[in-house]
């Protein structure tokens, strides 16, 4: 019989921390091999900790846990990268933190899922200097897929022909896009142009650095864009994503009591 | 927890280990501890216990002006003559006040948001006592804003989301600096507290 490990090295990202007890911390870590796991940074909170700046969201960390009873402990924590350039601009910032939100809310506890490790990484560093919507609608994409919801934008969802020339529609329900001739009853749709149905294209075959991150596009195609994945993942999360209300408050002008959120335009058929 | 169940516990008291149980921290033991103390506690100082529950319900308000907690609106600090008006240190909650005044550096006002910006748990700006300090700007008697959250992620996006809201309004947004805290050692600084401790260095 083999004992598992007491102590494990790994890296992770800290998704998000939450008060607990006297001084402690919570944390929800992102690592490259374990998936999502919890664990607790004792006495985190107090000025003094050795911890503190190390363990802050948005990070990447190499930690040195202790496994417990119910609760990790974390031991040791010295931070790789610290995106310093990301929490200091609020745009940027609002995006990483809507980022880290839909992984927590994506991944199960405990599950490995090494491609989504690498795009939150390589987001993150992306992010440094590129707050553009593009960079989110891929990372929100991919995200998607490798989470085993790619959404199929080649072929009809309902009867599996190949999609023909022409404006299209999406269904976030049944997870693509529809031909012209299926109208499947009491399904929502979304209108699909072909334009954003080729950057969908492009999006889930290239990677972002040095092929996505030089198209230029529409503002209209990145509206459509933003409109379709977010109601996407609204929809495989089944809830609100509580971070896009911020990005928006963030992005659309500071006036929060008039701020249209994407869940209040309704989705049209 | 209830105590129906249990015939030997006198109602009163199972109804005060109820009540204590309630309260943060207070597990089932800890409650029937201080339920059985209160038994033998003089009378008078049970009244005051009583007593000093209700008067912080009924007595304590929030300032008008700085939304601290206070028993009289206009509080203290935001009617007291020696204090600086063109001055406001804006902190998350009312326990930061205390710190700050414990310096006995800071002779301005305070600003109290209960609560910092926490899109994670859903915490939104409109949920906090922003209005009421954009309000306090209108007669253009302040010249600095001093934005004393806390360096953590959600500290640093409600001073990032105040400051881009004030800039326009007052002329001079500050924000506490960052650095390395006294009896601290420079082995176990995280990089980000150190490159702004290095960019914040002053002669000796």
């Amino acid at each position: 019989m083999t004992t598992p490990q007491k102590i494990y090295k790994t890296e992770a990202i800290v998704l998000k921390h939450f008060a607990f007890g006297e001084a402690d911390y919570l944390l929800t870590l992102y690592t490259p091999n374990a998936g999502r796991l919890k664990a607790v940074a004792k006495g985190a909170r107090r000025v003094k900790s050795k911890l503190g700046g190390h363990i802050e969201p948005l990070m990447r960390t190499s930690f040195l846990i202790t496994r417990g009873y119910n609760l990790d402990t974390i031991n040791q924590a010295e931070v790789l990268e610290g995106h310093r350039s990301v929490r200091e601009d609020l745009d940027r910032l609002s995006i990483a933190i809507y980022m880290m939100e839909l992984v927590d809310a994506m991944t199960p506890e405990g599950q490995s899922n090494y491609p989504i490790y690498r795009l939150l990484t390589e987001t993150m560093r992306s992010l440094a200097d590129d707050d553009s919507q593009l960079l989110l609608s891929y990372f929100q994409l991919r995200l998607l897929g490798y989470s085993g919801f790619m959404p199929e934008l080649y072929n009809c969802v309902e009867c599996a022909s190949l999609l023909e020339e022409g404006h299209h529609r999406f269904a976030p329900d049944q997870g693509g896009s529809l031909c012209n001739s299926c109208h499947p009853f009491n399904v929502p749709v979304i209108p699909l142009s072909v334009d954003t149905l080729k950057v969908l294209r492009f999006l889930q075959k290239e990677e972002y650095t040095g092929r996505v991150e030089r198209l230029h596009l529409e503002q209209g195609t990145l509206l459509e864009l933003e409109r379709l994945l977010e109601t996407m993942l609204r929809h495989v999360l089944d809830r609100e994503i509580k971070g896009s209300r911020f990005r928006n408050q963030v992005a659309h002008g500071m006036n929060w009591e008039s701020t249209p959120t994407l869940t209040e335009i309704d989705v049209k058929g | 927890m209830t105590y129906d169940f249990l015939p030997s516990v006198a109602a009163p008291l199972a109804r005060v280990i109820q009540e204590f149980h309630k309260l943060p921290g207070i597990g089932p033991k800890s409650a029937q501890r201080l339920a059985y103390y209160l038994i033998r506690m003089p009378a008078d100082e049970a009244h005051s216990l009583a007593e000093s529950i209700l008067a912080v319900k009924e007595k304590v308000i929030f300032c008008g002006v700085c939304q601290n907690i206070t028993e009289i609106s206009p509080c203290y600090l935001c009617s007291h003559e020696s204090r600086d008006r063109s001055r406001i240190c804006v902190v998350e909650e009312p326990l930061d006040v205390l710190s700050l005044e414990r310096t006995q550096s800071y002779k301005g006002l305070y600003h109290v948001l209960h609560g910092v910006i926490s899109p994670a748990s859903g915490i939104g700006p409109e949920n906090l006592k922003i209005r009421e300090l954009l309000e306090r700007l209108k007669d253009n008697s302040v010249y600095e804003i001093i934005l004393a959250t806390n360096p953590s992620l959600e500290g640093e996006s409600t001073a990032m989301y105040v400051h881009r809201l004030l800039s326009p309004l007052v002329s001079r947004v500050t924000r506490l600096a960052r650095g390395l805290p006294v009896g601290s050692d420079l082995e176990y600084a995280d990089e980000v507290t150190l490159s702004r401790a290095l960019e914040g260095r002053q002669e000796v």
